[in-house]
């Protein structure tokens, strides 16, 4: 799994790595079970503080996205949340909200709004049927 | 209040040598267990800050405490407490890398063996060669070597990657990240004094700019700066009129296309700007080498 | 205390410690009156620079920082300090004194008293001047330089005291050891004062206050020593002139060391004992010679040690000029601050006053030639002696090689047996250069002057060669080791060897040639007999001895020449008696000498020779002195050069 932090992004680090690791399960490039490369090692690559690293997983960890076994690492959760359905559905909407109020901003017209999302559906359904045929080889 | 466990406290700090003062008034303030990243150009003061807090140099007038105690009266207690690596590495020259370490680590009460193994092996440094033969940035590694080694609580470095090879850097970088960080996070503190801001930028958590002696810039936390800190770009159709842009830190004209620098105001001079119907309009973040770069210069 | 670090302090001192004892023990080996006085100005000088090295060595290598961020107490590192300068300078002051009490020297008290006071002084005082300075060169100047002042004025007042009033001398010596002791406790605690609250500003331990310190001058000079712009010569000189900071300073100390000397001299002509006037006059002396040596070691010492002289050698400067500048500052600081200044200030009370310049200028450029060979100043310094032992040796050797060699080639061939051959081979011997040589060899009333005029005559290709080689050496990348300076050293002094050992081959030779072959077969003749002599037993009146030439050759060498002179000719040797008892002359009409009337009885011995004339020596076979000889018959020979 290969991460990158943009610091252009005015976003803080641990969330940019949060969210890459969530579109890494999302897209199948994590799959549950799998263990996530431990703190060390990953920020010395990034060569990022330790600590951005270690909240970056903690926040995972409160959301129940990856579990942490002492000794063992941190590994991706089966896509269970905990959350009863009522509760993400509001999460949900949330975000999707922001994403209007943005396409507005950016003139985006209804349609082709629609369309975007589609579109961007269809390309992570591609990318987790390459991972799928990747795995069966 | 202050609380005694606090890494590093300065307040009001003067420094001058002869009539040229070098530090003026300098306050901040280092959190345990983050990295501080203290940033201004040469000359700005930053090597006599750090100088003070092991009372190679002595104030003239503030108040320096490292873990609550007083450079000058607890000499011993805090230099015990903290590990130095200066910009200019200078060793006996006739002293081998082993004897070196060996004799450094006479004056410590810890020193991690594994850890100096590990890095030696990484940096692939041979112990049997004199220190005078070695090159600058080999000599950097055995001063960071013994500075780690000791796993103190606060780990001082002074423009440590300056005249560095590139890959000596980043080693340089991952040994930090790696060696120095282990154990409790709280009770690994950092404090960096660069120019450097670049590689170090995944390594701060807050920052502080020094200017002619002069602390520029409350200390921030770094996400918070990346955040507030933007550059704004916008290009019109014409020239575009006078638009109100106080609340930007540095305006740039060429033409039709406009480039300003927002603290913290960017969204309200996005409205601004919208407002003319620019044909492009852009935003990103600031790195941290650019807020100092941006600050600077205005 | 803990081992290791005291192992640490005590590795760089190990090498200049065994040279200070070294040439403060070459007493030991081999004791000419100027090596003896020399080991003494060693001893002083050597105490001094290795009273300075342990705080002087941390400013050196830029290391103070480093030891003063290390978790440990000034009070410590001072402690450490100090106690590393006592166990070297006291072990070092040891040693070179028993050394000389070995070889005889004599020791009197006072000569005690004055070193113990020299290294305690020293020790306590060399590590302020040091941290003042921030260097190893500023240490040993100010530390000397106000040791000078303390001892002359000191000395100066009690002496003053002294003649005024009829203390006892143990009273006088309370208050010199009290002055001394005083002056050694202040400078300790000035010095834990100065460590405890050092600041390491600058370049990681500070600037050298000498050399960097602020400008004392007015601000005329000062004007003038500012490079322009334009020319670069000029610039060039004035660099010169500012890096010998230090050396001016001195000058001047030591200038009014010389006045004091100069005002005791005056006031008391024959009242100064010889402890007061060794004590002084050596003060200033040594004075003098630390600004010939540092006038040629510093600017090229520091300057290689800072970095600056590789930078230079990148510049569009020719190197020549550059070398050749420098040499010329060096040796006009050498010479002024050496030679003039002690010349103007107490020329009256100095004799042999040429010597003083002429060591001063070859001291100067020793110190530069061995600045140019080894890196940093501090090693040059401590090579400047060894260099000049090596060489002086290496002339000795050559002084020996030549005549032994020559005699020896004499006694297997006879060159000069064809007589036009020696009559042009000895026309060499009215040129001036072997007129010089037979004078200084042969003059003994001012041996110490001839010797050196000698030497220097002799040295003269031997310091070409010197030159040159400073000028490469002074465009070379110096490795930081000591074999490059033996090396370097190795055809210098084969260079010298040879040089004297030429010339005193060629002086025997053509003394040789200019002499007699008959004077020379005499004094062989002389020789041989008396050794025959002493082995046989006593003669008595009717037994003569006959000798052979054989038996004589077994006795004693005799050249090819003197064999050629005696062919096969039978010696007689008979108990004196008439008719030639108590006379001397040839043949037909002894001429009568009053030594008949003592009553001694002495052999003669009648020596006939190859050309038919005889040779006839009388002497007493007890004490082997020679009553009279000469030779009969042939033409008279002619006098051997130099003899009247």
């Amino acid at each position: 799994m290969i991460l990158q932090i943009n610091f252009k992004s005015g976003m803080p680090i641990y969330l940019q790595i949060v969210d890459q690791i969530r579109a890494a399960a999302a897209s199948g490039a994590l799959r549950p079970g799998e263990a996530l490369p431990s703190i060390r090692p990953l920020a010395e690559e990034l060569r990022v503080n330790r600590n951005t690293i270690a909240k970056a997983y903690a926040e995972l960890e409160s959301q129940g996205v990856i579990e942490t076994l002492p000794g063992r690492g941190s590994f991706l959760k089966e896509n269970q949340s905990a959350l009863r359905k009522k509760v993400r559905r509001e999460l949900l909407i949330e975000d999707i909200d922001q994403a209007i109020v943005q396409a507005h901003h950016l003139q985006v017209p209804h349609d082709e709004f629609l369309e975007l999302i589609r579109a961007r559906l269809d390309v992570l359904d591609d990318k987790r049927r390459a991972h799928e045929d990747h795995k069966e080889d | 209040m202050k609380s005694p466990t606090l890494p590093i406290q300065i307040e009001n700090l003067t420094y001058a040598y002869g009539r040229r003062e070098a530090v003026r008034n300098l306050s901040l303030t280092v959190e345990p267990g983050r990295c501080y990243g203290l940033f201004g150009r040469n000359g700005a003061g930053k090597t006599t800050t750090i100088k003070c807090l092991l009372n190679l140099l002595r104030p003239q007038s503030g108040q320096v405490r490292v873990f609550g105690l007083d450079p000058a009266k607890h000499e011993v207690e805090v230099k015990r407490l903290l590990s130095y690596v200066p910009d200019q590495v200078a060793f006996y020259p006739w002293m081998s890398v082993r004897e070196t370490l060996d004799y450094l680590a006479s004056f410590r009460a810890h020193w991690n063996r594994q850890t100096e193994q590990e890095l030696l092996e990484r940096f692939q440094l041979d112990p049997a060669q004199r220190t005078g033969d070695l090159s600058k940035g080999q000599r950097t590694q055995v001063a960071l070597v013994a500075a780690v080694c000791p796993e103190t609580d606060l780990l001082v470095l002074d423009e440590p990657t300056s005249g560095l090879d590139p890959i000596v850097r980043r080693e340089f970088i991952e040994a930090v990240i790696g060696a120095y960080q282990q154990g409790v996070p709280g009770k690994r503190t950092i404090l960096v004094s660069t120019h450097l801001i670049t590689e170090f930028e995944g390594l701060i958590d807050d920052f502080t700019l020094i200017d002619h002696g002069r602390s520029v810039l409350t200390t921030l936390d770094a996400d918070q700066a990346r955040e507030r800190y933007q550059k704004i770009r916008a290009r019109f159709a014409q020239a575009p009129p006078e638009i109100d842009l106080h609340a930007a830190l540095r305006v740039r004209r060429d033409g039709r296309e406009l480039e300003l620098i927002a603290n913290g105001s960017g969204p309200e001079l996005m409205e601004r700007l919208r407002e003319h119907n620019p044909e492009a309009l852009t935003t990103e973040s600031l790195t941290l080498e650019e807020i100092f770069v941006a600050i600077l210069k205005s | 205390m803990n081992a290791q670090r005291m192992y640490k302090e005590a590795r760089p001192l190990v090498w200049p410690w065994c040279a200070v004892v070294c040439a403060g023990a070459l007493t030991l080996v081999h004791p000419p009156q100027p090596l003896g006085e020399v080991s003494y100005l060693v001893f002083v000088l050597g105490i001094l620079l290795l009273a300075t090295l342990p705080f002087g060595n941390e400013f050196q290598n830029r290391t103070f920082s480093l030891l003063l961020s290390q978790p440990i107490s000034r009070m410590q590192i001072w402690r450490e300090k100090l106690s590393i300068t006592a166990i070297v300078v006291f072990t070092a002051a040891l040693i070179i004194l028993s050394s000389w009490r070995a070889s005889g020297v004599h020791m009197d008290r006072g000569i005690w008293g004055y070193a113990a006071a020299a290294a305690i002084v020293f020790v306590a005082s060399a590590p302020f001047w040091t941290l003042f300075t921030r260097s190893i060169v500023g240490g040993v100047v100010l530390s000397f330089g106000v040791y000078n002042f303390v001892v002359v004025l000191g000395y100066q007042v009690l002496f003053w005291g002294r003649g005024h009033s009829k203390l006892p001398a143990s009273t006088f010596i309370a208050t010199m050891s009290f002055v001394f002791l005083g002056y050694a406790g202040l400078m300790l605690w000035l010095g834990w004062r100065k460590l405890a609250k050092f600041q390491a500003i600058g370049d990681m331990a500070g600037g050298d206050l000498l050399t960097a310190g602020p400008d004392v001058l007015p601000a005329a000079w000062v004007g003038w020593l500012r490079c322009r712009p334009t020319g670069a010569v000029l610039n060039l000189f004035r660099k010169e002139f500012r890096l010998l900071r230090p050396v001016w300073l001195i000058s001047l100390l030591t200038a009014v060391g010389w006045a004091c000397v100069t005002l005791l001299g005056l006031l008391h002509p024959q009242g100064l004992t010889r402890n007061f006037e060794s004590a002084v006059v050596s003060v200033a002396v040594i004075g003098t010679l630390i600004i010939a040596i540092l006038a040629g070691s510093l600017s090229l010492g520091e300057e290689r040690t800072s970095g600056t002289h590789l930078w230079h050698l990148t510049l569009p400067v020719s190197a020549r000029r550059q070398w050749f500048i420098k040499l010329c500052v060096a040796l006009f600081a050498g010479f002024v601050g050496a030679g003039l200044v002690p010349l103007l200030i107490a020329g009256r009370l100095l004799e042999s006053s040429h010597m003083l310049l002429l060591v001063g200028a070859l001291l100067t450029f020793a110190a530069f030639w061995c600045a140019c060979a080894v890196k940093g100043t501090v090693p040059a310094v401590l090579w400047v002696l060894p260099v000049m032992i090596a060489l002086y040796f290496a002339v000795q050797l050559g002084k020996w090689a030549g005549p032994a060699l020559t005699n020896l080639f004499f006694s297997r061939f006879d060159p000069f047996a064809n007589a036009k051959f020696a009559a042009a081979v000895s026309r060499f011997g009215s040129t001036a250069f072997f007129k010089l040589i037979h004078a200084a060899s042969t003059n003994m009333t001012d041996s110490a002057q001839a010797a050196l005029v000698l030497t220097t005559t002799i040295l003269v290709p031997t310091l070409f060669y010197a030159v040159v080689q400073s000028y490469r050496l002074f465009r070379a990348q110096l490795q930081d080791r000591a074999l490059s300076v033996v090396r370097s050293l190795l055809p210098l002094a084969t260079t010298a060897f040879l040089c004297s050992f030429a010339s005193l081959a060629f002086y025997t030779f053509v003394s040789q040639a200019a002499q007699d072959p008959k004077w020379t077969a005499l004094f062989q003749i002389v020789e041989a007999i008396q050794k025959v002599q002493s082995g046989a037993g006593k003669l008595d009146a009717a037994h003569p001895l006959q000798l052979t030439v054989e038996d004589l050759a077994k006795a004693s060498t005799l050249s090819k020449s003197t064999r050629r002179l005696l062919g096969n000719s039978h010696i007689t040797l008979a108990l004196d008696e008439p008719p030639h008892h108590g006379q001397f002359g040839c043949g037909e009409n002894p001429q009568p000498h009053g030594l008949s009337a003592l009553g001694y009885s002495w052999y003669s011995a009648i020596i006939p020779l190859a050309d038919g004339s005889r040779f006839i020596m009388a002497f007493d076979p007890v004490t082997h002195y020679v009553i009279s000889f000469g030779i009969c018959g042939g033409p008279p020979p002619r006098f051997p050069v130099g003899v009247h």
